[in-house]
């Protein structure tokens, strides 16, 4: 739980949640999970990944609640289609991303290509359990990973690094 | 929710996300993001980016199972290695050669009309005089010389007393010399 909490809590900043609010949400998905999964409803535990689903249901409850609460659109129903296509050309231009990702990780340099695969293969590994593996420093490990971010900001974003 | 305070950095953001900032430099990450519009944004750029590579990491072809370098502990102990094999050839090469002369390179000498004291010495390469052997490209290499098993026949090429090679009384011996050996001089005494 320890070692892909992380992640869940990076899923739900990634869509907006303040770090704060993005760990309480993850911890009630958790928590959530581990009674289903007690209670027999899930026959299958793949985590991180059923713990990201329901952490981003709960999030969704949460705005839900929230919107209707704060505000009218939504009772009559003409902001849904709007949403819907926001979250279309959300898909696209998010699988657009991810092809030009794929395509910057297939021509790095070999060693930045595996210090990338052992840093997000899902294994949740430190920089230093990365660098003790590849016989590189932590520091070196580090450098690699920032150089890989900073080539992917620049050319998905124009990149402004601050 | 803008204040005055430097706002963070990408790189520090992603270390944040990857949890590898101590309790207290994630608590003033968490405080400043708090406070910090610009700063939540990027936090949210960087989980953001941070999802992109777990997601195209999924499906990539997952590289051989080949380490970039082998771990520390691995070149350490190849380093040891070859210090102790570079020793051991250091100590092959000044040690003499005694019994352990190659049998092909004493009929060279041999067929050359030269006698080979296996006695004599080794350096960097033992050489035989041009006037004794016409082929002067004829040298024995240390390490094939001094290759023995046994630790006692290392022996020094030099008498003690004299600190002049033994059977130098020998003439055949004596034009056998080391390279730039001031102990074998031949014109010497």
């Amino acid at each position: 739980m320890q070692k892909h909490g992380r992640r869940v809590v990076v899923s739900l900043i990634a869509k907006g949640v303040l770090p704060e609010r993005a760990k309480e949400l993850a911890q009630d998905a958790w928590l959530r999970v581990i009674q289903n999964h007690r209670r027999g409803k899930l026959t299958e535990l793949k985590v991180p990944g059923v713990v990201i689903k329901q952490a981003t249901f709960l999030l969704h409850d949460d705005r839900r609640r929230s919107s209707s609460r704060y505000s009218y659109e939504s009772v009559d129903g003409s902001v849904q289609p709007h949403r819907d296509e926001r979250e279309l050309e959300g898909q696209a231009a998010a699988r657009h991303q991810l092809r030009k990702v794929r395509e910057i990780i297939n021509r790095a340099h070999p060693n930045a290509r595996r210090v990338f695969e052992m840093m997000y293969d899902g294994e949740a590994r430190s920089a230093a359990e990365i660098a003790d593996v590849l016989g590189l420093s932590v520091q070196r490990v580090r450098q690699i990973a920032c150089e890989l971010r900073k080539t992917l900001r620049a050319e998905l974003h124009g990149g402004s690094d601050a | 929710m803008l204040d005055q305070q430097a706002h963070l950095d990408a790189d520090h953001l992603a270390d944040y996300l990857r949890g590898e900032l101590d309790s207290d430099a994630e608590a003033r990450v968490e405080a400043h993001i708090s406070s910090c519009l610009v700063c939540a944004r990027r936090l949210q750029a960087a989980a953001q980016l941070e999802e992109l590579m777990y997601a195209a990491a999924e499906d990539l072809p997952a590289t051989a199972a080949v380490v970039v370098r082998p771990p520390v502990w691995r070149r350490v102990v190849a380093t040891a290695a070859l210090t102790a094999a570079a020793a051991a050839a250091l100590v092959l090469a000044v040690a003499p050669a005694s019994l352990q002369t190659p049998a092909s390179t004493d009929a060279v000498a041999q067929q050359q009309g030269a006698s080979f004291d296996a006695s004599a010495f080794v350096n960097d390469a033992l050489c035989f005089p041009a006037e004794a052997i016409a082929d002067a490209e004829v040298c024995v290499e240390p390490l094939a010389v001094a290759m023995t098993t046994d630790p006692e026949d290392y022996l020094s090429p030099f008498d003690p007393d004299s600190m002049r090679p033994f059977g130098r009384d020998d003439a055949r011996a004596t034009a056998m010399c080391l390279e730039e050996g001031p102990a074998c001089d031949p014109s010497a005494g």
